[in-house]
């Protein structure tokens, strides 16, 4: 009787061990840390490619090249907030838009820097298997005209992140990879 | 007949003459020596400008030339070593290129190395008890312009796979944290 109820208690302990690890299963904190780092570092390249684009002594073809590479970072369909000091509205394009916008933008210098990028909420996994996190970064902006006209800016952006594991087949192998996309980036502040 | 002199309104008149005309002399000069003045110190900053202008030349020339130098150097020094030794010579060429035509430069060499631009690149991101996880796989083209564009030191080369005719067929790199 007494080994019954203890066998009952085990197979149900166990069940709802499996269960959790199937829902939740263990990444260690090295590789977590590892993916964590991946993902930054996809934000950071977008940093350099969005001060490709916006400057202007790169040739079209360069930026049509950079602007390709860039849109590659993300999930489709994603936006980017667009802010000013002369308005309230927040307009929100489609990457690819906003990267046309930024290389025509009518300046005769542009100046493009993103710096403390980190995360404000870490990437945890999500009911589907993907994880989801957000970075935040602030993008100072300069926009110069010859006859020095000037308008600056800083801005605090949101970055979504979104991380999943994915597989693929390399020379008759199948690798199985960190697919990490960049989301919305969704402007939280502007000032001067 | 002093006296008759210093009396004589004519001979005061033209004595006031003759000093009005050295003083007017006088003035006249300093004006073009003003002047002349004036035009030697702009043609000295001009030849000063276009000695300048000269020497920043020489010196984008000079640079172009090393630069140069420094690149055909590493490529013949890469010649004599295996091809991994070479990839990383063009990594670290692309990098830190100057300027893009130099970077193509070194990309269209750095392709030779492999059996197509479009050769696979695996990315190491971490590894633990033989597993790997990995980066999206890439193409060997987009990794090169890559460097270029972020001109960021490259990931460590973890492995190369060959053909027969010994070019690259595929690169695992490992990324450095």
């Amino acid at each position: 009787m007494l080994n019954y109820k203890f066998l009952s208690a085990l197979s149900v302990g166990l069940c709802v061990v499996s269960l959790s690890m199937a829902q939740n299963p263990e990444i260690s904190p090295a590789r977590k840390q590892a993916i964590d780092s991946l993902a930054l570092e996809k934000v950071r390249d977008l940093s350099k490619y969005i001060s490709i684009i916006g400057n202007k002594k790169t040739p079209f073809s360069e930026a049509t090249r950079v602007m390709d590479r860039a849109e590659e970072l993300f999930a489709p369909d994603s936006e980017m907030g667009v802010s000013s000091l002369n308005r309230k509205e927040i307009n929100y394009y489609k990457v690819r838009k906003y990267f046309e916008r930024l290389m025509a933008l009518n300046y005769d210098k542009v100046t493009i820097s993103w710096y403390d990028i980190h995360y404000i909420s870490d990437l945890e996994r999500q009911p589907d298997g993907r994880y989801v996190g957000v970075v935040t970064i602030y993008q100072r902006f300069e926009g110069t005209s010859d006859d020095g006209l000037k308008y600056k800016d800083t801005t605090k952006k949101d970055i979504t992140i979104y991380v999943e594991k994915k597989k693929t087949q390399i020379q008759g192998r199948t690798i199985e990879f960190w697919d990490v996309m960049l989301g919305d980036i969704r402007v939280s502040e502007t000032s001067a | 007949m002093i006296q008759v002199i210093r009396n004589s309104p004519r001979f005061i008149m033209l004595a006031l003459l003759v000093v009005l005309m050295a003083v007017g002399g006088g003035c006249k000069s300093k004006k073009k020596a003003a002047e002349a003045e004036a035009a030697a110190e702009k043609a000295k900053m001009e030849q000063e400008a276009a000695a300048l202008r000269k020497q920043q030349e020489e010196d984008r020339k000079k640079r172009e030339a090393e630069e140069e130098a420094a690149k055909k150097a590493a490529a013949a020094e890469a010649n004599k070593k295996g091809p991994q030794a070479k990839l990383e010579e063009y990594f670290t060429s692309i990098s830190n290129s100057s300027n893009e035509a130099s970077a193509n430069s070194s990309i269209n060499e750095a392709l030779s190395l492999f059996a197509s631009s479009d050769t696979p690149v695996l990315i190491v991101i971490h590894e633990s008890g033989g597993q790997k996880d990995y980066d999206k796989p890439t193409t060997i083209k987009n990794y090169l312009y890559y460097l270029k564009d972020q001109k960021k030191q490259a990931d460590k080369i973890g492995n190369l796979q060959f053909d027969n005719s010994g070019k690259i067929t595929e690169v695992e790199l490992v990324k450095q944290n």
